[in-house]
């Protein structure tokens, strides 16, 4: 059973915008895609790269030291270098508050 | 004359809804005025003391600047140098909002070779600015002379420049330059740093930088070193010798933990573009994915070497030199002995434990001068060059004093060109010339400002900024 806890205002993160939240410790990125929110492992399982720091295409992210790429909605490793999924989080939202779920 | 001069500086201005501040302009200092002080500081017969030590200074094989300030149809920009009330009634037309002055004749004053003349000059130099800028305060602003062949050689000049002088910028030494010990007359000189297996602890020079809220910049030339020692050829010399004299600096400080531990401080790297750091940044990482202590001992270690499996394919692709027995008498070879060598984890001093660390170690703290004309400064706002994903600290300079500026008032419109050529955003290009050159400070001494025509654009900045946390 997963506690949700507070990670940003829904209003702060634009459509294709990430954020990097700290939430106990873990380095979690909070995406948009077209409205719906969704919450990644903020680090590449590649280099240890901060993902929040790549590029935002097609659904995917680009992490920005080797450009691999991971699927938003999964956390799939969808090209190389990388090959190991990130984990993801659940997401709600409440109030107008993005909750992530661990 | 520049093709800019239809297109000044001012009509630039006018465009902006920011100030503009120049990084680095050149005092041009005038000698007589310069002697003045010296002969205060150090005694009368000082010039002629320092004039001997220079005949026998280092690398004086080398050929240095020559007809290097503007003459003829820009003489206007020569005085400008010289006469700081002169330079703030042209403010106007080249389009500037504020400034800072450079040293000219303290940029190889930091390394005069005699330790009793060296700060002397320095110290005369910063009297003289103090006295030359007090009455244009508010929109010119000098920068101090802080010699670093020791640590209390420098934080004596900087507490005098600040404390004494009133001086906020400073310029520092930012190596050690000197003969090889007994290698006689004519030999190279060797360069040292101040950050990186320096012979003394600096720190508390750093802490002393922290403490008076001053953000230590450096403006080496590297011209005379190794690879720019034409006789012949002061060009082939001049050429990138900025980049080479940051680059060696910025290593040090990363490398040497500075930026670890004194996360407090920026540091400026002037007049050397933003395409070597960039450069260096990517070159680090490369380094720390093969460097770092995990991949070492995973992939690198000697003594994890498959001898059996080297035998075996010796033994099918070998011939009669490169042979199966002599690969199993000596499997490690000449760059992998097995022994661990001292300071085994390289990346320890600086404390980067992942990439990301780049990031205040590297990235946030460094701010690169960068001239008008320099189209590769588009580099530095290139997110995806950047493998932190970054922008980098482009700072704008105009260099206004010395020759490879032609004509002040086209600086910021050369700078602009890079926006007509979509190299540059109007967001990159507000960061260029207000944002980062404000923040160099304003990270450091957030009154930085207080006082000069942009204190209300100074004081907004630094209540509207945050972490820059959000990415699309």
């Amino acid at each position: 059973m997963s506690t949700f806890h507070p990670a940003i205002a829904e209003v702060e993160l634009m459509d294709g915008e990430v954020a990097r939240v700290l939430i106990a410790d873990k380095k979690i990125g909070i995406y948009n895609l077209g409205g719906s929110f969704y919450a990644l492992d903020d680090t590449c399982t590649h280099m240890k790269a901060r993902l929040s720091n790549g590029y935002i295409e097609d659904g995917f992210i680009a992490c920005p030291v080797h450009f691999g790429k991971f699927d938003i909605r999964t956390g799939k490793a969808a090209s190389a270098p990388c090959t190991i999924d990130v984990a993801t989080y659940p997401v709600k939202v409440e109030d107008g508050q993005v909750l992530v779920g661990f | 004359m520049s093709g800019f001069a239809s297109f000044p500086g001012s009509d630039v201005r006018a465009k902006l809804d920011h100030p503009v501040i120049d990084c680095d302009a050149h005092v041009v200092e005038m000698p007589m005025a310069i002697e003045d002080f010296f002969k205060q500081v150090a005694g009368n017969d000082a010039p002629e003391r320092l004039a001997k030590a220079r005949r026998q200074q280092y690398n004086q094989q080398s050929k240095f600047l020559w007809w290097g300030v503007p003459s003829g149809p820009n003489t206007k920009d020569r005085a400008m140098s010289m006469l700081p009330n002169f330079f703030k009634s042209r403010m106007g037309e080249i389009g500037f909002d504020f400034a800072h002055f450079y040293s000219t004749a303290g940029i190889p004053g930091l390394y005069i070779q005699d330790d009793e003349l060296r700060p002397a000059y320095c110290r005369a130099l910063n009297m003289l600015y103090a006295e030359m800028y007090k009455d244009a305060a508010d929109c010119l602003r000098p920068v101090a002379l802080i010699p670093t062949f020791s640590p209390q050689e420098a934080i004596n000049e900087l507490e005098f420049a600040v404390k004494e002088l009133g001086h906020k910028a400073i310029m520092i030494g930012t190596e050690i330059i000197r003969p090889v010990p007994g290698a006689g007359e004519g030999a190279p000189y060797k360069t040292g740093s101040i950050a990186i297996d320096a012979p003394y602890d600096y720190d508390p020079f750093w802490q002393a930088c922290v403490d008076l809220k001053v953000a230590p910049v450096g403006h080496t030339a590297a011209i005379g070193n190794a690879y720019r020692n034409s006789p012949s050829n002061y060009v082939f010399n001049h050429l990138g010798g900025f980049g080479v004299g940051a680059e060696y600096f910025a290593r040090s400080l990363f490398l040497g933990g500075v930026t670890r531990r004194f996360p407090q401080l920026s540091f400026g790297f002037l007049e050397g573009g933003a395409a070597w750091a960039l450069n260096l940044l990517n070159d680090i990482v490369e380094h720390w994915e093969k460097r770092n202590v995990e991949h070492l001992e995973r992939n690198l270690d000697p003594a994890k070497v498959d001898v059996p499996l080297l035998v075996e394919l010796f033994d099918k692709f070998g011939n009669g030199r490169l042979t199966s027995e002599r690969i199993r008498t000596m499997p490690f070879g000449p760059l992998s002995r097995p022994e661990r060598p001292a300071n085994f984890n390289e990346f320890e001093a600086c404390g980067m434990t992942e990439i990301d660390d780049l990031g205040d170690l590297f990235v946030k703290p460094f701010y690169f001068g960068c001239e008008a004309d320099d189209r590769m400064t588009s580099v530095a706002f290139n997110r995806r060059l950047n493998p932190l994903g970054m922008k980098m600290n482009a700072v704008f300079g105009s260099d206004i004093g010395h020759w490879d500026v032609m004509d002040a008032r086209s600086i910021l419109s050369e700078a602009w060109s890079l926006v007509d050529a979509q190299l540059l955003s109007l967001d990159d290009f507000r960061d260029f010339t207000f944002v980062n050159p404000a923040m160099l400070h304003l990270t450091v001494n957030p009154d930085y400002f207080v006082g000069t025509s942009v204190e209300a654009e100074a004081a907004k900045l630094l209540a509207k900024r945050k972490p820059k946390s959000k990415a699309a």
